[in-house]
């Protein structure tokens, strides 16, 4: 086991090279990563990456094969730490002959919490939730979204101080999704890590800091969700009379050039040759009376007022311009496509 | 301690299995006939000699109970056998062992959640059964409770043997691996007490096997020697079918007392070790 460093203090989850073999099959093959106490974490990555793997070496459901973890500052596995965790499981399947209530009250009962205790947060669980009004309904009537709703309550029940949620939105409809927002909302302002795996990129992209992308049980990319959507930009120009100097010039400023047309998006090659620029050029003219669409994906805003000026002065008609930052849905497709 | 929450609610799930329902409504119509039977055999032994009445009346206890010990033996296979692999496979596991509790409490819990509601269901059963005999036929065998304290015993042997293999087997196949050991105890024992009848010591030996793999039945003929009647001198004709003129060593006890905690220790070391 890696000593921990002297920063790790403020540290919510750490590990050094976690690794889960399941014979020859890697599971996880390298995973450092490091969550900060009260920071939500995206931990995204497509099927079979080794997203539930990691998520269940931390809950200790499955032993590390290698590398080391700390939860708040312990090894994985500490009873301390654990008293302090909350997880709802990807496959939320509970004893279903016990209601609502009497199913938070045996968990509570696992955390240690008092009688008294459990009294006063099972119905404040229930109402985070949605679920007072079905407090003594047997869970086997439940609906998926609503057996998703009490997994989460067991998981919030003894206030923990980081919340492990493996796909939580996936059984809920779009009210549900955004209540499960709220809560993480309120979690995160009341200091409490989420460590937050899910396929649903937009929800991740709406209540995550920092997130880390997982392929083939290695992490490909990580950082704040800010920098890592601002590290590409889309520029779009909307230009009449294009000429073949101007694609040619354009597709030197970004790492992409798109030419939209009405029936396909045309990828124009910085190392097209003349001929094919004033093929596309023809096109572009052809079918477009206000201007055509070009895309261009650009990795330093800085080039945009260069980039409007390169159109005007290839004789250019500039009608529009304008930019946005990539989706994290983008970026995933990005890194994982680049990766295969 | 969070095994003891466990064992609570294993009490309960266990009491509300379906394999439960079936043999609380068995057991109720089998007491029902055994009564009713008890009653009119009685009735026709009042005119035989007191030695005669009194070897009847063992023997009618010898089978009520020999069915009863069955049972509780067939249940304890049953509830318990899915415990651990059902629980896997279900998921339902993924959100109790992350909790603040060691992966052995979760066995022990379940352990003695099942085993109490096996010795409460070997006691009341065993206790309707003698108590029938007694009423009916004024007969109370010379060692009641150590006989079925022997038999909650050997309740307890099989719930920990299909324990064990819940911890890696799959419901199924545990199921039919557990009901197969049973089986061979039963058979076992037969051969043993045929090979004790006709002097054969192969025979003997295949028992005295049967009985270290697994030694439930063996826990049945120290049970059922306790309920035999106190006569100077019997008979393989005067005991019947269902126990046997030779007792097993007391130190057959002893085995089966470490069977049953190394499997419950094998269990608890198996499950810390399996990735879920």
């Amino acid at each position: 086991m890696l000593r921990p460093l002297k920063d790790e203090d403020a540290l919510a989850i750490a590990t050094y090279g976690l690794r889960k073999v399941y014979g020859k099959k890697i599971a996880v093959e390298d995973l450092t990563i490091s969550v900060g106490v009260g920071e939500v974490f995206g931990f995204l990555g497509p099927n079979g990456a080794g997203k539930t793997t990691a998520i269940k070496m931390f809950m200790g459901l499955v032993s590390p094969t290698g590398g080391s973890a700390l939860l708040l500052g312990q090894p994985l596995g500490d009873l301390k730490v654990k008293e302090h965790i909350g997880f709802l499981p990807e496959q939320f399947r509970f004893h279903d002959w016990l209601n609502a209530e009497e199913f938070l009250h045996f968990h509570g009962q696992l955390y240690g919490m008092s009688l008294e205790r459990r009294r006063q947060r099972v119905p404040q669980v229930l109402e985070v939730v949605g679920l007072s009004a079905q407090a003594h309904d047997k869970l086997h009537t439940f609906s998926k979204g609503m057996l998703q709703r009490i997994g989460l309550a067991q998981a919030l029940l003894h206030e923990p101080s980081i919340v492990f949620l493996d796909e939580p939105t996936s059984g809920l409809d779009p009210l549900g999704r955004r209540h499960v927002r709220d809560i993480i909302r309120d979690l995160k302002a009341n200091n409490v890590t989420v460590f937050l795996n899910s396929h649903l990129l937009s929800e991740v992209e709406l209540v995550c800091d920092r997130v880390a992308i997982i392929n083939k049980g290695r992490i490909i990319r990580a950082g704040l969700l800010e920098d890592l959507l601002s590290e590409k930009l889309e520029l779009q120009l909307r230009v009449g009379n294009v000429t073949p100097a101007l694609l040619q010039e354009l597709a030197g400023f970004g790492s992409s050039l798109t030419i939209e047309t009405a029936y396909d998006r045309v990828p124009v090659d910085g190392a097209a040759t003349a001929g094919r620029l004033e093929e596309l050029s023809q096109l572009c003219n052809s079918i477009a009376t206000d201007g055509t669409l070009l895309t261009l994906r650009l990795e330093n805003p800085d080039r945009v007022p260069l980039i409007a000026e390169a159109a005007v002065t290839n004789q250019g008609k500039l009608y529009g311009l304008s930019y946005r930052h990539v989706s994290l849905e983008e970026l995933f497709v990005e890194a994982v496509e680049g990766e295969e | 301690m969070k095994a003891q929450v466990i064992a609570r609610f294993t009490f309960r799930e266990a009491a509300r299995k379906k394999v439960l329902f079936g043999a609380i409504a068995l057991t109720v119509a089998f007491v029902s006939l055994f009564g009713v039977g008890a009653y009119f055999a009685f009735r026709d032994l009042a005119r035989q000699a007191p030695t005669m009445q009194e070897i009847a009346a063992s023997q009618i206890l010898l089978a009520g109970l020999y069915v009863t010990n069955f049972i509780s033996g067939l249940l304890a296979i049953f509830t318990s056998v899915g415990t651990i692999s059902g629980e896997v496979a279900e998921g339902t596991l993924d959100a109790i062992v992350p909790k603040p509790l060691r992966r052995w409490e979760i066995v022990a819990g379940k352990w003695v959640g099942y085993a109490a509601m096996l010795v409460v269901y070997v006691f009341v059963t065993s206790w309707l059964v003698i108590g029938l005999v007694y009423l009916f036929g004024d007969y109370l065998p010379p060692r009641p409770w150590e006989s079925v304290m022997v038999m909650a015993f050997q309740a307890l042997v099989l719930l920990s043997l299909s324990l064990l293999g819940s911890t890696f087997l799959s419901t199924v196949t545990n199921g039919i691996a557990v009901l197969m050991f049973y089986a061979i105890a039963l058979v076992g024992g037969m051969v043993e007490q045929i090979g004790s009848l006709l002097n054969n010591g192969t025979m003997e030996n295949i028992g005295i096997i049967s009985s270290l793999i697994i030694p439930s039945d063996t826990l049945w003929k120290m049970a059922s020697h306790w309920l035999q009647p106190k006569l100077p001198s019997l008979t393989a004709e005067m005991i019947g079918p269902f126990t046997s003129l030779n007792p097993p060593s007391v130190w057959m006890l002893v085995y089966a007392a470490f069977y049953m905690l190394f499997a419950v220790g094998a269990s608890m070391l198996i499950f810390r070790r399996r990735d879920l």
